[in-house]
């Protein structure tokens, strides 16, 4: 059996080599979790997490509000994408004839060159 | 033996006999047919199996239906019946592709049993005929016969898609049916101008023909042709039909729309490298390669705002495909000399269409999962089912880590073989893969962190059945395997296979 | 020049895709792509035509010139497959109607 090494052209990846690394940090992460300190009482109110003096969140926070900076950012982009995903038959038609012109035109110059 | 002659064509009849036959069976009662579907579907897979080995062990298989023997292929001197041929990289798309349609038969027998008022022997002999067509498509010889497999893999993933019956399902069914019947339209076509020319349809005996004569017909005749294929496969810009379809099909039939995806890409590969070889102008790589990596741009954008789980999953899909031409495009630059960062990058073209087909199936099966067991269908909607369910948690981040290419999936292996060889020809594209790569892991995080963590969902969940989370079970397994051993899959599955891809005269000789 | 048949597969061909492209009746869209595929079709039979030649039937054979007798087989399978696709595409079509009373295809109801 050869050895578990993908070797690409550049370099080598070992996935066994990574699964030692990785199973040996979480054994390091494991023994500095466990030296914590050792008197609050499990299931009241000192271990849950702190939340600096406010409650605890009740409501689930919607998942389209998570990354409002990178829409606002890249807003132009969004704009002109939006627009060009209109879901009408017809523009997916119109697509396909745009396409097969750009290759019909870069194959023709292409062979000819 | 009988079996191993007569493969290629077993692996075809067998699901269309099984297909047709359904409607009868599924008189006997439900059981008798789900364990018709399923031991008929698993025949086939040990035939492809078998098929594959014979393969693997150095020989181009060729099969010629209804002469006396079935490896006689030229009588006058050219082919003149419909050949069914499989090397390598053949055997392995249709290995893959009876895999997962196994898999989406286990995995609808619990999946599908609220909906028996819509027919559901009509869903089983669809999802039948779907396998039949996968089949034929992977194993075809010559372009008549891949036009005819195409129309049968649109017209059944058509009458899938629209099988939930509400608006939407008609709506999305309709575009993907007007889109793809024009473009196999103008794939026919292509292959009209390609017969006009030549005066046969057999690919190996155009490939012989074709080096010699060289017009603008064929030019015509290639780009009409892949620009239909790439339609199939929805890539930008003809990539907007996936998101509909994703959406409103049923989850097993999205994994097998995923394969077909992977086919039209096989079929395209086919024809450029082994029809095509010597005669392609170097446009033609270059144009996959801008293509995949706008498709991979453009998917991975359009699927950050997105709310329902299975359309994001469809963007996401558009990427990965992108990751596909990305590699396969470079080693078409480098036709006809490929070696070392070509040959790597064609790898591992290769290697991701495997790995994608088996890490979307694995999301698109635990996403249809999260609809079984809450009934909803927005992101917004539900949270908190790691507390139900945990380990639909662990096989949906399997799922993600291996989609962005993370270690020690399989993902990443080929992914980092696509990274390094396309930097070498193009640095500005292979960082379009990374930034790509990463936006995929931000946009899975998402949703994991919305579906599976935070307030528990308020409405009653259902228990997960075994036969689901067996389906699931199973690719989740192939995932770390061909993570952890990738040096096992590619010297046994994927060199062949590139091999056979890159050398078309070992493919003219089997046949001709 | 080009010969006539020819000639007629294009403006049937280019007929149809402007069809898609322009119309908005989903009707109309399907009766599109009926034309494109008798454009299609009508290309495959008049590849296989020969000058002064008959119908390729051995028995009672006026001469032996004959029309190639591929092409006609695959447009007969090409025929049969674009009735099933229309077929289809109008029953999609009558249930969009029934679910949401327009034809309209700007009408868009999938959005993003």
């Amino acid at each position: 059996m050869t050895g578990f090494v993908l070797t690409t052209a550049a370099g080598h990846w070992d996935p066994l080599l990574w699964l030692a690394a990785f199973i040996i940090i979480l054994a390091i992460v494991y023994i500095i979790r466990s030296r914590g300190y050792k008197k609050y009482k499990r299931g009241t109110e000192q271990t849950l997490p702190f939340f600096s003096g406010n409650l605890p969140p009740v409501a689930n926070i919607r998942s389209s509000n998570m990354y409002w900076g990178f829409f606002e950012a890249m807003g132009r982009y969004y704009k002109w994408l939006r627009r060009a995903h209109t879901g009408v038959v017809n523009d997916y038609v119109y697509s396909f004839v745009m396409l097969l012109v750009v290759i019909l035109a870069a194959m023709t110059l292409g062979g000819l060159l | 033996m009988i079996l191993l002659e007569h493969a290629p064509a077993l692996a075809i009849a067998v699901p269309l006999l099984a297909a047709l036959a359904t409607p009868l069976v599924s008189k006997a009662g439900k059981r008798i047919r789900n364990l018709w579907v399923i031991l008929s579907l698993a025949f086939a897979e040990f035939v492809v199996i078998m098929l594959g080995r014979d393969v693997l062990a150095g020989n181009v298989h060729v099969y010629s239906v209804g002469a006396s023997v079935p490896s006689l292929t030229s009588t006058g001197g050219f082919p003149i019946r419909i050949i069914l041929v499989a090397d390598a990289m053949s055997a392995l798309v249709s290995l893959a592709a009876m895999s997962i349609a196994l898999l989406a038969a286990i995995y609808s027998w619990r999946f599908m049993e609220e909906h028996h008022s819509l027919g559901l022997d009509k869903f089983y002999t669809l999802l039948l005929l779907l396998a039949a067509g996968m089949m034929g498509l992977s194993l075809t010889g010559d372009f008549f016969t891949l036009f005819v497999f195409i129309e049968v893999v649109s017209i059944s993933s058509a009458g899938l898609i629209a099988f939930f019956s509400s608006g939407e399902s008609f709506e999305a069914a309709f575009k993907y049916m007007v889109i793809s019947a024009t473009g196999s339209l103008l794939l026919l076509f292509g292959i009209g101008l390609l017969y006009g020319k030549y005066g046969m349809l057999n690919m190996a005996a155009i490939a012989n023909e074709v080096s010699m004569q060289h017009s603008f017909l064929d030019i015509a005749a290639l780009s009409l042709m892949v620009s239909a294929l790439l339609l199939k496969s929805g890539s930008v810009p003809v990539h907007m039909w996936k998101p509909d379809a994703y959406q409103e099909a049923p989850a097993q039939v999205v994994i097998m729309m995923l394969t077909i995806t992977l086919l039209s890409l096989y079929v395209m590969f086919r024809i450029c490298f082994s029809v095509f070889s010597l005669v392609l102008p170097v446009t033609m790589g270059w144009l996959i390669v801008i293509l995949g990596a706008m498709s991979v741009f453009v998917g991975v954008t359009m699927a950050m705002p997105q709310r329902n789980l299975k359309r994001l999953i469809g963007y996401a899909a558009v990427a990965e495909i992108g990751y596909v031409m990305l590699g396969a495009g470079t080693g078409l630059i480098a036709m006809p000399n490929v070696s070392g960062f070509a040959m790597q990058a064609l790898s591992g073209g290769i290697f991701h269409m495997i790995n994608d087909v088996l890490d979307l199936s694995l999301m698109l099966l635990a996403a249809g999962t999260v609809f079984y067991i809450t009934r909803q269908q927005d992101i917004n909607e539900v949270g908190g089912l790691a507390h139900k369910s945990g380990y639909l948690a662990v096989l949906f981040m399997i799922s993600m880590l291996a989609i962005a290419g993370m270690p020690p999936m399989g993902g990443f292996a080929s992914k980092l073989m696509i990274y390094e060889s396309v930097y070498y020809f193009n640095p500005l594209l292979s960082i379009i893969g990374i930034l790509g790569s990463i936006m995929l892991l931000a946009i899975f995080v998402k949703i994991f962190a919305s579906v599976f963590l935070g307030v528990p969902y308020k409405g009653s969940v259902r228990q997960v059945p075994k036969s689901m989370m067996f389906a699931m079970c199973v690719l989740a397994f192939f995932i770390l395997f061909f993570g952890i051993f990738p040096n096992l899959a590619l010297d046994l599955l994927i060199t062949p296979a590139a091999e056979a891809l890159i050398n078309p005269q070992a493919y003219i000789g089997g046949v001709v | 020049m080009i010969s006539t048949p020819f000639m007629a597969v294009v403006v049937l061909v280019l007929f149809g895709l402007s069809a898609m492209v322009f119309k908005r009746n989903l009707i109309k869209i399907v009766m599109a792509v009926h034309v494109m595929g008798s454009g299609v079709n009508l290309f495959l039979i008049s590849l296989g035509y020969r000058a002064g030649s008959t119908a390729p039937i051995f028995t009672n054979a006026p001469k032996l010139e004959m029309a190639l007798p591929v092409p006609q087989a695959l447009t007969l399978t090409s025929i049969v497959i674009n009735i099933a696709v229309v077929a289809l595409m109008l029953t999609f079509a009558a249930l969009i109607y029934e679910h949401y009373g327009t034809l309209d295809a700007r009408k868009r109801r999938l959005l993003e």
